[in-house]
């Protein structure tokens, strides 16, 4: 983690955010919302995650948007025809619909996953316990985060194991439907039953200790952080102003 | 002078029907090691957890009878001064994890920030613990990546980083390797020089017999015999409570009704090392 | 047992969060594995859920598709559901409905409604009647017909996924009466699922 736009701090990765949802859902059209996917593109680039965004991009919202066109401009009769040929017909209502929908889908979508990108767990649980959020609330966050892994990994060689004693995965509904109980079952029991020696272990490292918890781990906003979230702030009552007052 | 004190110490889990605990009298001196033995169910376990306060307030249940700590009955102290007063180490090295950090240096320091301990501060203890338990290597690792015997030193550190003055550590090596078990008890030895009172549950008796100040004896609920190691493990009265003896002192006492008579009877190998010698020497 | 969101959130309460949110993506991938036709990725919410409670329930479910999120922002709106479903299994339990065969079948049908319902309402407004998989031909052959695009997600939802929460639901009862005793009783909503027996041996101790 080198690059400068990871380092920023997290709320300041957050207002860009903001400032991105906020401003597609005030302004009218759809022609500047499409175009906070290239600018993202870009960023992503700068900000060294450029493939990963692009390959979340198109396995989350690709589909999606492709759909929504096929069932707002076919699907969802309306009085304006643009074109028909055979059983399909183009809608104008409902091309204008989907093109307002997706460019907000794609808006938004853009700029979460690049902050998810960006962000790192342990940053983003820093700067919650630093705004007074309670360890309790992050504590499950995060062990959320590390957990779910664990887990697909666990279940990995519990389905392996089982395979080599002989349970079928392959073959009718039937079959297959039971060998599912057996795989989930034990992981299961044994993770559900684990959380009682947790909850002690936890109790023995001073997890109900009343006093404010700390943090070995430190990061601080720095002046780019706050440069930043002054030209997003200021860029952004520019276009409210804009849109509302002139 | 004594750390622990309980009297008449009864306890019932809430859904079984016979007592775990029954009668229990028991002092905790300052500074020593104490070895708990006993079979499976003989209610070792449960015992260290009524030390620790996790008996009633977690498990609920029936508890009567009184538990001091240092001068206080137990339920005076909250969930977080009895995490700095005793330290407890459990059985599982995969739930000791705390699964909100990303290498070993964070794990340690987890306790210290709980108590809200300033970050240089944690940062001095940690780099201590990290070279007193020899885990220099291991310090930037994922604490999910390391093995259990890794794992369970790694969750002994975090305990001692608290910096208790008891130490409960119920069946540290029962998931471990030979190679993890010697590990572990080089480091209640170098507790037990740092004069940390510790109550040790192991299965390993020639561990205890080398290790411990003290052996308590339970089985069925009950404390049955509690003494000097030396006293305990020559005592043949362990065996009918489905206890063990040290191996050395099992051939002693052989020996012993075969006639030929011991000095002492040992209890570890240098012990009986030096007994045949004695032996040996008075022969010639 | 008193009651109340607070009294709810006891810390192994807390825990089973991470552990549903777990157990309902690997419901997930092990149902993709075996190339099952029903999805069990709501398994660990309604686990949690009846075992502790509504609260926990709607928690679990939400942050399931928060954290799916992160990869995948479209997730983050059906969270809407995770949390209906989570949130009703909850009370389904607090109001003791999983202990009888009436009561589960009719927990089983409105866990159903409920659960298309949320959905229709996070698919028609946000991404006008797609869901972005398989299911969305159904739809489509419903607005072919000329239905209204409510009528036509709802009756989708009602389709494809009333199997789905019912099959959910018994899975997870199924596995909570494999849960021992001595775990259940730590639990506020554990206690209905405690077999009678010891339930008894509990008050004869209280």
């Amino acid at each position: 983690m080198t690059n400068a736009i990871q380092k920023l701090y997290p709320s300041t990765k957050m207002s860009i955010v903001l400032a991105v949802i906020l401003f597609t859902l005030m302004m009218p059209g759809y022609i500047s919302q499409y175009s906070v996917f290239p600018i993202f593109i870009i960023i992503a680039f700068i900000s060294g995650v450029g493939t990963k965004f692009l390959s979340a991009f198109i396995k989350s919202i690709f589909v999606l948007v492709l759909f929504i066109f096929v069932f707002q401009c076919f699907l969802i009769p309306s009085d304006t025809v643009i074109w028909s040929k055979g059983i399909l017909t183009l809608y104008k209502e409902g091309l204008e619909a989907s093109l307002l929908m997706t460019s907000k889908i794609i808006a938004i979508s853009s700029s979460l996953i690049w902050f998810f990108l960006v962000t790192p767990i342990k940053d983003m649980m820093f700067a919650l316990e630093k705004a007074g959020f309670s360890k309790k609330f992050t504590f499950v966050i995060y062990s959320t985060i590390q957990l779910i892994p664990q887990m697909k990994k666990l279940s990995q060689t519990i389905l392996e194991a089982q395979k080599s004693r002989g349970i079928e995965t392959e073959g009718s509904l039937m079959i297959r439907l039971k060998a599912f109980l057996p795989m989930l079952g034990p992981l299961v029991l044994s993770s559900i039953q684990q959380t009682e020696e947790k909850v002690l272990a936890l109790e023995a490292r001073a997890f109900s200790a009343t006093v404010r918890k700390s943090s070995y781990y430190q990061m601080s906003k720095k002046p780019v952080d706050y440069l930043v979230i002054s030209v997003i702030f200021i860029g952004f009552m520019i276009f409210v102003w804009w849109r509302f007052f002139k | 002078m004594s750390m622990i004190t309980m009297k008449n110490v009864y306890y019932q889990y809430p859904l079984e029907k016979e007592q775990v605990l029954k009668n229990i009298n028991l002092s905790i001196e300052k500074g020593k090691v104490y070895g708990l033995v006993g079979h499976n169910d003989a209610g070792k376990t449960t015992l260290c957890n009524v030390i620790r306060g996790f008996i009633p307030s977690f498990y609920r249940g029936k508890l009567t009878g009184e538990i001091e700590l240092d001068g206080k009955t137990i339920q005076e102290y909250s969930m977080g001064d009895l995490a700095t007063r005793i330290g407890y180490s459990f059985q599982n090295p995969f739930t000791q994890i705390s699964g909100v950090k990303e290498t070993v240096f964070e794990e340690i320091a987890y306790g210290l920030e709980n108590l809200g301990t300033a970050p240089e501060v944690i940062g001095e203890k940690v780099r201590e613990l990290i070279a007193m338990f020899k885990l220099d290597a291991l310090q930037e690792k994922n604490p999910f990546e390391l093995s259990g015997g890794q794992k369970q030193r790694v969750a002994l550190a975090a305990i001692i980083a608290l910096d208790p003055e008891v130490i409960v550590i119920d069946e540290p090596t029962s998931q471990l390797d030979p190679q993890g078990t010697e590990e572990i008890f080089k480091i209640i030895d170098l507790m037990k020089k740092k004069g940390k009172t510790i109550i040790l549950v192991e299965h390993k008796i020639d561990l205890i017999a080398a290790y411990v100040d003290e052996v308590i004896v339970m089985s069925q609920g009950e404390i049955k015999m509690i003494g000097k190691t030396s006293e305990v493990f020559t005592n043949k009265e362990v065996l009918t409570y489905g206890g063990q003896l040290p191996q050395v002192a099992l051939l002693s006492l052989a020996l012993q009704n075969a006639g030929i008579t011991m000095p002492t009877i040992p209890i570890t190998l240098v012990e009986a090392q030096q007994a045949i010698e004695k032996i040996l020497s008075r022969e010639v | 047992m008193k009651q109340g969101i607070k009294h709810d959130f006891t810390l192994l309460a807390l825990l089973l969060i991470p552990v549903g949110v777990s157990l309902s993506v690997v419901g997930y991938q092990l149902s993709s594995i075996l190339k099952l036709p029903v999805y069990l990725d709501l398994i660990g919410t309604t686990l949690v859920a009846m075992i502790a409670g509504p609260w926990i329930g709607l928690i679990t479910g939400g942050l399931g598709n928060l954290v799916n999120g992160m990869l995948n922002p479209t997730s983050i709106p059906f969270g809407f559901v995770s949390i209906c479903v989570g949130l009703a299994t909850g009370y389904f339990s607090k109001w003791k409905m999983y202990t009888n065969v009436v009561g589960i079948v009719i927990a089983g049908a409105l866990g159903a409604v409920i659960a298309a319902m949320s959905s229709a309402v996070v698919v028609v407004l946000l991404f006008g009647g797609v869901t972005g998989s398989g299911v969305d031909l159904i739809t489509a052959t419903f607005l072919a017909a000329g239905q209204q695009i409510w009528t036509s997600v709802i009756s989708t939802n009602i389709i494809s996924g009333t199997v789905n929460t019912i099959i959910n639901m018994a899975i997870a009862l199924f596995l909570i009466k494999r849960i021992p005793p001595r775990f259940l009783v730590k639990l506020n909503y554990g206690w209905n699922y405690i077999p009678k027996k010891l339930r008894e041996v509990f008050k004869q101790n209280d």
